[in-house]
């Protein structure tokens, strides 16, 4: 590979924090101070991942953007991620660039969502990725700086700057960084995302869903039923507007569902049997437009019993659940999408 | 003898938008009077109301002919070529609007 050498445009700074400085002035960080990217380590990116700097990892055709592989790697490196990280970030952006997430509209969105990276398989313990304790944040380098990576990316390659196509009304501070690994067994019988989504269990994975501020609730009780009728509230509360909603069980939680022989699927069943309400019942709360000719009409939170997205992960101390709805509807606005993670294993 | 300080040597994150040679307006009508008027409404709620609104306006006072309307699958995806063809080939003018 170090016969195609990087070809971006280069500038100088007389040392590391003239560099930071400079990168800041130039608008070119997400407020956060930035690894100054010099071509070497730039290379040494590239050539762990086996890439050709000018390889297209995928384009946001509206904006007529392409994203390349040297770029991605140029903010890899300023996001302060590992060579070994890089195929998780490019597996992400090839996953974001599909006609079915629809970056353009994702990123430009005033409600203002958030990409959170879901990955799977054998990659998340080879790099370090957290599923335990503080799941979303902060504390690991795998998590933290891939996400960021992500968003660097989106900022710097996508136009997706603030104000000017990122329209977001609040934002949100998952926008800084959003990348978890799932638990995959958290369990007996838990299914990960990804073998759900048909890959098999060895195949790493990642995930991008578009998704809106999490909700946190407690999923307190000794039976399945209890429990999932719970989060079934909390559920109501998000609304039948979400095309997707992830549900985010500690290991806590999932033991009273798995030690009763329930399945991820089967819990995701009863969920979305008790997560509905009558179409009066969503106008009273403002989730949706009032209409007389219907208000008997009972609707569930999601379309299909698929859009309730059941994760494991987070710590041991406290039957605390997250509950993650996406931004517009499914397969119109947008869509979560899996993709094989190429060259990291 | 002064010893010059090696400088650090950095790489440009940023990429451009792909230029693309811009497409010719259609000519200007002198008149609207008798002319096809076309609605390309985003698909956010009162989105066609707002451009029917408009229309009406421009038969009432500029003597523009027929409206038609259409109105896109979602507001953040762009609308497909079959479907601005249509557009275009049953229309003199078309009123389109961005907004939420």
């Amino acid at each position: 590979m170090r016969d195609r050498p990087v070809t971006s445009a280069r500038l100088e700074a007389a040392d590391a924090l003239e560099a930071i400085e400079l990168y800041f002035e130039k608008g070119w960080t997400d407020g956060l101070p930035v690894v100054p990217p010099t071509p070497q380590r730039v290379q040494e990116f590239l050539d762990r991942a086996g890439l050709a700097p000018q390889e297209v990892i995928g384009a946001v055709s509206t904006r007529g953007r392409v994203i390349t592989a040297e770029k991605v790697a140029i903010n890899a490196v300023m996001a302060g991620c590992l060579p070994e990280y890089l195929p998780v970030v490019v597996s992400a952006l090839k996953a974001m660039t599909t006609e079915d997430y629809n970056l353009h509209g994702t990123t430009a969105s005033t409600m203002g969502a958030a990409p959170l990276l879901v990955v799977n398989g054998p990659i998340r313990e080879r790099i370090g990725l957290n599923w335990r304790n503080n799941l979303f944040g902060p504390g690991v380098r795998a998590n933290a700086t891939i996400g960021r990576a992500v968003r660097l990316v989106l900022l710097n390659v996508c136009g997706a700057t603030p104000g000017v196509l990122d329209m977001a009304v609040l934002g949100q501070p998952a926008k800084y960084t959003y990348c978890i690994a799932e638990d995959e067994h958290p369990g007996t019988s838990w299914q990960p995302l990804h073998a759900e989504r048909g890959y098999e269990p060895e195949q790493s994975t990642v995930t991008v869903f578009p998704t809106l501020p999490a909700l946190l609730t407690s999923a307190q009780g000794a039976s399945p039923q209890v429990v999932l009728q719970a989060l079934a509230g909390s559920l109501c509360a998000v609304g039948p507007s979400a095309g997707e909603i992830i549900i985010v069980l500690p290991p806590d939680v999932v033991r009273v569902l798995t030690d009763a022989g329930w399945t991820k699927r089967q819990a995701g069943e009863f969920l979305f049997q008790v997560a509905r309400r009558t179409e009066a019942e969503w106008a009273r709360a403002r989730l949706a437009p009032p209409d007389p000719a219907t208000a008997d009409r009972v609707r569930p939170v999601v379309e299909d019993p698929d859009r309730l997205v059941l994760l494991g992960g987070g710590g041991r101390g406290g039957p605390y659940v997250a509950i993650v709805p996406t931004w517009g509807r499914y397969g119109i606005e947008s869509r979560s999408v899996t993709v094989a993670i190429e060259g990291g294993g | 003898m002064t010893i010059q300080a090696e400088r650090l040597v950095l790489l440009d994150p940023t990429a451009s938008p792909i230029p693309v040679t811009p497409g010719r307006l259609a000519p200007r009508p002198r008149s609207l009077a008798g002319l096809r008027i076309g609605l390309l409404a985003n698909s956010k709620p009162f989105s066609r109301e707002l451009l029917t609104l408009v229309a009406e306006r421009l038969r009432r006072d500029y003597g523009a002919g027929s409206v038609r309307e259409w109105t896109k699958r979602t507001f953040s995806v762009v609308a497909p070529s079959s479907l601005l063809d249509e557009v275009a080939a049953q229309s003199d003018v078309v009123l389109t609007a961005i907004g939420d």
